[in-house]
C-alpha cells in the first residue's frame, strides 16, 4: 500500500510470486506498547520516533514483506518513507518470528536479543562493515526487539544453493578480510564482551544447551531421510561426531584466543558493495554471536561453499585469513591454529544440526 | 513444525545434496575421525 494520507499505515506483503492479500493495520499510538514486535503493529507514530523526528513530518509510509522470508529467526519488511525530514527514504525492519514455535525458539536461545544487542552496543565500535542501525529497542526480559536498519537490497547476495553466479575467490577473500579485522578488534578482550551476557562465551548456559540438543539433533538426524545424501562412507565417522558432539562444544572447545566471532559466517549472510571495492563485505545476521576462536568463522564459510569451490580454495584463504590478522596486529597466533581441523569439524557439524533443527 | 522440509521434492533434494553432501565430504576430507581419535586420547 502506498499513499499520500499522513498517520496511516501499511502492510503490502510482496506478491510478486504469490497472492497474498494486503493487510492494513489500524494506526496505534506508541503509548499502546513500548515497541511493536510484529510488523503489523508497526504505525507512523512509532517510524517517527525510531528516526528522532516529529510524526508530522513523515506524510506516508509503506512496509513491504518478502513473499518468501530468507529466514525461520525473524520476520523482516522493507519500509519506504515519504518525508519532509532529513532521514532515510527506505529501511529493513525486523522482528521476532511470528511463528509459535520459531519465536519459542528464539526466546530460548536468546537469538533475537543477542542480535540486538550485537547492533545497539557492539557494531557502533566494531571496524567492520554492517547494515547502518537506524534504530534498535530491546525487551530484556522478553528478549523481544525491533531493529530498523539500512537496507541493503541493491547489493549484490551470493547463494550456496544456486549453481551461478559462484562466489568468486577475490570476493571469498575480502569476507575472510573482514572476518579478521573483526576477529583482531575483539582478541583477548573476553572480559570486555562478557559484560554483554547476551554475548554467549564457553560455558554460558545457552550455548551448554544449544550443545546437548545439537548432539541430540544430529542423532536424529542420522535416522531421518535427510541421512540420504550422506556419502555412505561418511556415516561411521558422523555416527562418532554426534557421540562425542556435545564435548566438541565443550569440554573441547578452544578456550585460549578468543575474540568475537559471527558465527553463522556464510555467503549468504554476506552483501557485497560495488560501491566500494577497498571494503565491499557488509555482515549481516548477528544472532549468533559469540566469544569463540575466530577460525571458526573461517572454517564455517569454507564448510558450506560447493565442494569443488571449497577443496579449490580451503589452503588459500586460511593463509589469507592468517596474513590480514597480522596485518592487523595479531601476534603469536600461528597459521596450522588459525584454521585447524577442530574448527573444521564443528562448524561443519554445527551448520548440519542447524540444518537438521531447522527440519524437524 | 511449519518449517518442516519436504524432502521429497526436487528442490529439497538438490539443496541437501549441495549443502549436506557438501558437508559431510568435508569431515571427510578432514579426517573428523582422526580428529576425534586424538581428542579421545
Amino acid at each position: 500500500m502506498s499513499g499520500s494520507a499522513p498517520r496511516h499505515s501499511g502492510v503490502v506483503h510482496d506478491s510478486s510470486v504469490g497472492a497474498i492479500p494486503t493487510v492494513r493495520s489500524p494506526t496505534c499510538s506508541s503509548g499502546e506498547i513500548a515497541f511493536p514486535t510484529k510488523l503489523e503493529d508497526v504505525t507512523l507514530t512509532w517510524i517517527a520516533s525510531a528516526f528522532g523526528v516529529d510524526p508530522s513530518s513523515i506524510t506516508a509510509f509503506e512496509l513491504t514483506i518478502p513473499d518468501q522470508n530468507p529466514g525461520y529467526g525473524s520476520e523482516i519488511a522493507f519500509l519506504r518513507i515519504s518525508s519532509t525530514a532529513d532521514i532515510p527514504t527506505c529501511a529493513m525492519i525486523k522482528v521476532p518470528p511470528l511463528h509459535p514455535e520459531s519465536a519459542a525458539l528464539a526466546r530460548a536461545a536468546g537469538s533475537f536479543r543477542r542480535e540486538a544487542v550485537f547492533y545497539k552496543f557492539l557494531a557502533p565500535e566494531t571496524p567492520v562493515r554492517t547494515p547502518e542501525v537506524h534504530a534498535v529497542e530491546v525487551d530484556d526480559s522478553t528478549g523481544d526487539a525491533i531493529l530498523v536498519l539500512e537496507d541493503c537490497s541493491s547489493m549484490a547476495t551470493f547463494s550456496f544453493i544456486r549453481d551461478d553466479p559462484q562466489v568468486r575467490l577475490d570476493q571469498l577473500q575480502a569476507m575472510v578480510k573482514t572476518a579478521a579485522r573483526l576477529h583482531a578488534h575483539w582478541w583477548n578482550r573476553s572480559d570486555e564482551l562478557a559484560r554483554f551476557d547476551a554475548v554467549m562465551r564457553p560455558g554460558h548456559p545457552t550455548w551448554t544447551s544449544l550443545a546437548r540438543f545439537t548432539q541430540s539433533a544430529l542423532g536424529h538426524f542420522l535416522d531421518s531421510p535427510w541421512a540420504e545424501f550422506a556419502p555412505a562412507e561418511s556415516i561411521p565417522t558422523l555416527r562418532r561426531v554426534a557421540q562425542n558432539f556435545g564435548r566438541l562444544l565443550t569440554d573441547w572447545w578452544p578456550t585460549n584466543n578468543l575474540t568475537l566471532a559471527h558465527m553463522d559466517f556464510h555467503v549468504q549472510n554476506m552483501f557485497y558493495d560495488h560501491d566500494t571495492p577497498d571494503d565491499p563485505i557488509l555482515a549481516f545476521d548477528w544472532d549468533g554471536c559469540h566469544i569463540a576462536p575466530g577460525a571458526h568463522d573461517v572454517a564455517y564459510l569454507l564448510s558450506l561453499l560447493p565442494i569443488d569451490l571449497r577443496r579449490r580454495h580451503e589452503a588459500e584463504l586460511p593463509s589469507h585469513y592468517h596474513a590480514n590478522l597480522k596485518l592487523e596486529g595479531v601476534s603469536n597466533y600461528g597459521l596450522r591454529t588459525s584454521c585447524g581441523t577442530t574448527d573444521l569439524v564443528v562448524s561443519s557439524t554445527r551448520i548440519y544440526c542447524r540444518w537438521r533443527s531447522a527440519s524437524m | 513444525m511449519a518449517l518442516s522440509i519436504d524432502v521429497t521434492g526436487d528442490e529439497a533434494k538438490r539443496l541437501g545434496a549441495r549443502v549436506v553432501g557438501g558437508l559431510l565430504q568435508n569431515l571427510i576430507d578432514h579426517r573428523a575421525d582422526k580428529l576425534l581419535d586424538e581428542l579421545e586420547a
